[in-house]
């Protein structure tokens, strides 16, 4: 499944799965389903179809299992009765399909509670900058803002602590299920999706600070790390999450970057220092994981194709993951 | 002014303002007000209260200015009708009056939609006591927590499973009470609600030595993984606001552990002060009214800012005009 998080033509945030290049409102369908399939009273199941399927994704994901079981109730149910060209409405009129360009998509989680970005999570970083890598099984981690969080199309505003912006794309791993002391045996078991993640930095707030080298002079650029990274709009994340059972092995996902059209970062997940289930492990140990945190794994890239890509205000970029998504932005002042 | 979260004997929670050695319910004050000072009709006025001091920190401080007026104009009418040994009910029934005995006080923000931004080295004694290479001037390092790394006074921290030393900070903690962006220093502290006090656990192993070495670079990645354990940050018991706090660069800390005084600081050694943190951080990051910011642990050279604790260990930090935070390290 395709989920994504949407503004209808009322202006009302909605959760939606993709099917057929339309847009399908999960919470109208369900309630469709409960009054046609289950006989419930039309009253009755709007309540019960705002509880169950709620608007709000994070609320979604925060009913775990129950929430998932009903979510593949409803994508059943919209597969035996969706069809093209023809509109469907709930039992009180809520519209169920749209066409895309109808619907403003939104960053799937747009009440994206936490964000946990991992950093210097590839080798080539150590080529690319001298930095240190850190030791086998361990690796950066800092938080963002949700703040930071941005949706499809929606424009990146140039910050004022520095001059120089890099990108990077990277697998976002959404979790499902809350857990803590979670084994990497066990790790798959918390996803609940993959998105593709845009993650930005101010390189002059790091760079100034002499974050590459060796020694006590690298010190003091791990303290800016996360003030680098966490502007107002440095996170761009979407557009659909793609459920882990259309994700065969998180570990073989090719990914791009390209700057108005040309290619500038180019790599796959299988280049990952730390993989998926060692970053849960990692993280969980002692730190409690709720479901729709978001864990943006870390930028990828090749020799060739370095894993930064450095955009200026009036450029589009786009970050993509092969079978997961396509997320354009615009760079503006 | 002094103002907490808390519970009662039902089990609701409620905010409250410290009353001499006691703390009055503030949702209940101000609909006793409204209906005995203003005359408004008491099932109208429980509704009104709880819109204007809403039993959510949070939400109080979200609405800034004017939830700081409705604070003010209620903790001085409780202070003025409030009478030692007697207790006061709103016209609906709720008690607003409690002995502290009476009541379990919680993390003064516990709603969990916030952020919290921790920052480190803001004091010379790092420098000094530990070699610490401080960041440049006008800077400090900053790392962010959870809200699930929170907890209130009086609450257990939990050993971790992945550190086999563990230290505690005294810091002071400021709770931004206005949205704002590139907020210049010298308007600063138009957005502060007020001071609370912080201990700060680090899961200090988990960066192996942070001195000299080609080993420190990588120290550095686990800045954020080795603060942002559950429970690793007690926060409370009272916000100071900001009118009762008359210089926040001279207030002294104090850590305790079982008892014995392991650091101490003031305020005015700070690298940054309040107001330079407040211009540094939101240059690209908007704050928000609830943010919670930790300025730095304390410390002297004689008294350094960071002290071991171990399991069984009860921790006190103190900060004053704000008071004393209480918590025990449990297995």
């Amino acid at each position: 499944m395709r989920l994504g998080s949407f503004r209808n033509h009322s202006g009302d945030t909605r959760i939606g799965v993709k099917m057929d290049g339309q847009m399908a409102d999960l919470t109208a369908a369900f309630e469709k389903y409960l009054v046609q399939e289950c006989g419930v009273g039309r009253d009755f199941a709007v309540e019960a179809a705002y509880s169950r399927m709620p608007t709000s994704m994070l609320a979604l994901l925060r009913r775990e299992e129950e929430g998932w079981a009903d979510l593949n109730t409803v994508y059943d149910y919209l597969r035996s009765t969706l069809k093209k060209d023809a509109v469907l409405f709930s039992p009180t009129g809520a519209k169920i399909n749209y066409g895309l360009p109808e619907v403003k998509l939104l960053t799937p989680i747009p009440e994206m509670y936490r964000v946990f970005n991992i950093g210097v999570n590839a080798d080539i970083f150590a080529d690319m900058e001298g930095v240190t890598p850190p030791e086998p099984g361990y690796t950066c981690m800092f938080k963002k803002t949700t703040r930071a969080i941005l949706g499809p199309e929606d424009e990146i505003k140039w910050p004022v602590t520095g001059q120089e912006v890099a990108s990077e794309v990277e697998l976002g791993v959404i979790m499902g299920k809350t857990g803590k002391g979670i084994s990497q045996a066990n790790a798959l078991d918390y996803v609940f999706g993959y998105v593709v993640s845009h993650d930005l930095v101010v390189m002059d707030v790091l760079s100034k600070a002499h974050f590459s080298g060796h020694g006590p002079a690298a010190l003091p650029g791990a303290y800016y790390i996360t003030l680098a990274k966490t502007p107002d709009d440095f996170q761009p994340v979407g557009p659909f999450i793609v459920t882990k059972d259309e994700v065969p092995d998180c570990q073989n996902i090719n990914m791009e970057f390209r700057i108005n059209g040309e290619l500038k970062i180019k790599g796959n997940t299988a280049t990952m220092r730390v993989p998926v289930r060692r970053l849960i492990e990692f993280l969980s140990a002692d730190m409690t994981f709720l479901p729709g945190d978001l864990i943006s794994s870390g930028g990828q890239g090749t020799k060739e194709y370095m894993p930064h890509a450095f955009p200026v205000p009036g450029d589009t970029v786009e970050a993509e993951l092969e079978n997961i998504g396509l997320l354009r932005n615009y760079i503006v002042a | 002014m002094k103002v907490a979260s808390f519970t009662s004997h039902g089990g609701d929670l409620r905010i409250g303002v410290k009353v001499g050695d006691g703390i009055a319910d503030l949702t209940a004050a101000l609909e006793k007000y409204l209906v005995d000072e203003g005359g408004t009709d008491p099932a109208y006025a429980i509704e009104v209260a709880a819109e204007r001091l809403p039993n959510s920190m949070l939400d109080l401080i979200k609405r800034e200015e004017e939830g700081q007026a409705d604070l003010r104009l209620t903790a001085a009418y409780i202070s003025r009708v409030a009478q030692k040994g007697k207790t006061l009910f709103s016209p609906c029934g709720d008690k607003i009056t409690y002995g502290l005995e009476e009541v379990t006080l919680l993390t003064p923000v516990p709603q969990l939609d916030r952020r919290i931004f921790n920052l480190e080295y803001n004091y010379p004694a790092y420098e000094k006591v530990y070699g610490t290479i401080p960041p440049k001037d006008g800077t400090t390092a900053m790392f962010m927590m959870d809200p699930e790394t929170i907890s209130g006074p009086g609450n257990a921290i939990k050993w971790p499973t992945t550190a086999t030393e563990v230290t505690s900070a005294v810091e002071l903690g400021i709770i931004v009470g206005k949205d704002g962006k590139r907020i210049p220093e010298s308007r600063a502290l138009d957005h502060v609600f007020g001071y609370t006090i912080v201990n700060d656990l680090t899961g200090i192993s988990i960066l192996r030595g942070m001195g000299p070495g080609d080993l420190c670079l990588p120290n550095g990645f686990y800045f954020t993984r080795a603060m942002i354990m559950d429970t690793f940050q007690p926060v409370g018991p009272f916000i100071a606001l900001k009118d009762e706090i008359g210089n926040p660069q001279a207030l002294k800390g104090e850590l305790r552990v079982n008892g014995k005084a392991v650091s101490k600081g003031n305020t005015k050694d700070m690298r940054c002060s309040v107001a330079k943190l407040i211009e540094f951080l939101s240059q690209d990051i908007t704050l928000q009214a609830g943010d919670l910011i930790s300025t730095g642990a304390m410390g002297t050279d004689a008294f350094p800012p960071e002290a071991s604790v171990v399991v069984g260990d009860t921790i006190e930090a103190e900060i004053t005009e704000i008071g004393v935070l209480r918590n025990s390290v449990v297995a």
